[in-house]
């Protein structure tokens, strides 16, 4: 039988929420297509594996080796296997690992899919993103190369659990070690341990950009996003000035996330920003600038000064609970 | 010190250096080394295994201080849309780049610096790379301005419509055609597909180690030390060359381009290869050649119902918390 395989990558001894949403959406399309979903990991006790069968997966590949082998690795177990659909991940380590297993296969790639489907008539995997700097939608395909190959942004699909499923053994593959490999990993630190913030999770997330005018004005974020009880997000100019970490960055370059609620606040809306959040579900911004870009995609937009509107707002949240 | 005979310009006599001892894993350095001057590369010269070179290479007015090792690095960069000038090949169902405005990749920036630095540091010898229309020419001259020493096009009608795997296929023949590439340098994304799948894909198809999201890069010996972001913290490699990278530094702010760089970038040719020069397979690039295809484009359905409010904040956000509690989110 024909095999979608999910790469399921641990953070931290978790599995990472896009391998689970991946899983979930892999479901589908296995329900779709007649195919077998299987998970191919690396790194990982045999203990964290059930958590894969719970999200559906049917056999999972358990790669061995040195994480410097993992590139040629995986490309044994994809020419080994022959799956006709492998998804990824867009994790940073995705991101890189993806277009390499594709150029050594020779197979196309899709990167940062919004949609993933099969068609009724040719069951070729029909994979959406956004094109032109997100004014249209492409929908690309592989015809003619397999496996048909994309990765996924975390926060598209979702991630549900299985109430009954069953867990297997899983496939070993060796590991393609060679003894003078020409990468060695020293080192691997973690430095945001403290204040690990999960944008991706957040039902809402209170943004600032440059209109906030500096590390002061994202207290007046942060005040918002505490009363309203979501997080901080930001946009690139905010990160390179250095007012806020690049953890809290929403876009292209940062986070792609799709919380119920997204206040944009100072935010001028280029591009490579609204990519990131234009799937939220609720957009809400305020911009002193009536022809901002940003009130295009925002479903209320306020014209004002956000020094005035959002401590305006915080009072009347305030006599809200009061009365 | 270096003892060099034969140091005319219009030499092509094999140089002979006197070069200082330097520990044996310097080996490899000594191996990949060229020497510079007038931003053209001698090759052939012979060097004895174990030794480095330190000091000034050729006669006063026409050499530079070449300092501990060369290397020969490619910036591969991209022009990009500028502005509002996006024009769609809906056919094709790709960017028709011959329309649009042509700016360096943003992204690009700040890895070429990051290049620059490289060399004040360690010598070297900057190639600045792009594949498109033959107007992107422009942003190979830009480039130059700013202190690269050499640039090549690749532009042929056959690239048209390539995907990331043709656009590595051509890059990774180009660099194999340059011949004697240490480092090839990308930078983390483009601005108007943003895949950053190209410089992964080309070192793949190099079969060179690669690693994206580099903050730094740092010679140690013989080799690279490089620091790569991770989603939770960093990771620290150590890479034998020749191998690739994409560099994710922020803020790193491109050089002014200094008179004389500008008098070059202006004077010099700039080689143009197609698929003659670099001896690809047609089979594997442009439209046709590439794996994925565009099925359709299409235009998000927009939001309906879009609300600009104006006048006093008060007001505004009476409306406001009255809206979100219609719309069931707070």
């Amino acid at each position: 039988m024909r095999e979608l395989w999910v790469y399921a990558e641990l953070l931290d001894g978790q599995w990472s929420g896009v391998s689970l949403e991946l899983l979930t959406q892999g479901r589908v399309l296995c329900g779709a297509g007649g195919l077998t979903l299987c998970a191919v990991v690396r790194g990982a006790d045999v203990a964290q594996l059930d958590e894969l069968y719970r999200f559906g997966a049917e056999r999972v590949y358990l790669l061995q080796g040195a994480v410097e082998s993992l590139l040629s690795t995986v490309v044994r177990a994809v020419e080994r296997y022959r799956p006709e659909i492998f998804l990824l991940g867009a994790t940073m380590s995705g991101r890189q690992l993806a277009p390499m297993v594709a150029a050594r296969v020779g197979t196309g790639l899709t990167a940062d899919c919004t949609g993933l489907e099969l068609d009724g008539n040719t069951g070729l995997l029909l994979m959406s993103r956004p094109a032109c700097g997100g004014q249209l939608m492409a929908t690309i395909v592989c015809p003619d190369h397999r496996p048909q190959m994309a990765t996924v942004r975390s926060g598209v699909f979702a991630a549900e659990p299985l109430m009954e499923y069953c867990a297997g053994e899983p496939v070993l593959v060796e590991g393609d070690d060679v003894a003078a490999p020409r990468m060695r990993r020293l080192r691997s630190v973690r430095t945001e341990a403290g204040e690990a913030v999960d944008l991706h999770a957040a039902r809402l997330v209170v943004a600032g950009g440059r209109g906030v005018g500096g590390a002061e004005g994202f207290r007046l974020m942060e005040a918002l996003a505490t009363a309203l009880d979501g997080v901080v997000g930001a946009s690139r100019g905010t990160v390179d000035a250095g007012w806020i970490s690049s953890s809290r960055l929403v876009g292209q370059s940062g986070k792609t996330i799709s919380p119920e609620l997204y206040v944009a606040c100072g935010i001028s809306g280029a591009i490579p920003h609204v990519v990131g959040m234009q799937s939220a579900g609720l957009v809400v911004a305020i911009n002193a600038d009536p022809t901002a870009p940003i009130f295009d995609v925002a479903d209320i937009g306020l014209v004002g000064d956000l020094h005035e509107v959002v401590p305006e707002w915080l009072r009347q949240l305030r006599d809200e609970a009061v009365d | 010190m270096v003892d060099a005979e034969c140091l005319t310009p219009e030499s092509s006599a094999p140089l002979r250096l006197r070069v200082k001892q330097q520990r044996p894993e310097d080996d490899f350095w000594v191996r990949k080394m060229r020497v510079l001057f007038w931003g053209g590369v001698i090759s052939g010269v012979k060097w004895e295994a174990g030794c480095v070179l330190v000091g000034w290479v050729g006669a006063v007015g026409w050499s530079r201080l070449v300092e501990g090792f060369c290397v020969k690095m490619v910036v591969c960069i991209k022009q990009v849309p500028g502005g509002d000038r996006l024009v769609m090949d809906r056919e094709r169902g790709c960017l028709n780049r011959s329309s649009a405005g042509g700016l360096m990749n943003p992204f690009d920036e700040p890895v070429l610096e990051y290049a620059f630095r490289l060399r004040d540091q360690y010598g070297g010898h900057i190639t600045v790379l792009t594949m498109g229309p033959p107007q992107a020419e422009q942003v190979l001259r830009t480039a130059l301005s700013h202190g690269a020493d050499e640039a090549v096009l690749l532009s042929d009608r056959a690239f048209g419509g390539s995907d990331t795997l043709a656009t590595s296929y051509v890059l990774s023949r180009a660099i194999e055609r340059l011949g004697g590439v240490d480092l090839v340098l990308f930078g983390r994304q483009t601005l108007d597909s943003g895949t950053a799948q190209v410089g992964p894909g080309t070192a793949a198809l190099l079969d060179w180690p690669m690693l994206a999201n580099v903050r730094r890069v740092e010679r140690v010996g013989g080799v690279l030390r490089v620091e790569q972001v991770t989603e939770a913290g960093y990771e620290e490699w150590e890479v034998l060359l020749p191998c690739a990278l994409a560099i994710a530094a922020d803020g790193e702010e491109l050089r002014m381009p200094g008179l004389e760089s500008r008098r070059r970038a202006r004077r010099l040719e700039i080689p143009c290869w197609g698929v003659g020069e670099l001896g690809v397979d047609v089979a594997r690039v442009g439209l046709a050649g590439s794996p994925t295809k565009v099925l359709r484009l299409y235009t998000p359905e927009s939001k309906q119902q879009r609300e600009l409010l104006r006048g006093s904040p008060r007001e505004m956000v009476r409306l406001l918390i009255e809206r979100l509690k219609e719309h069931a989110v707070l």
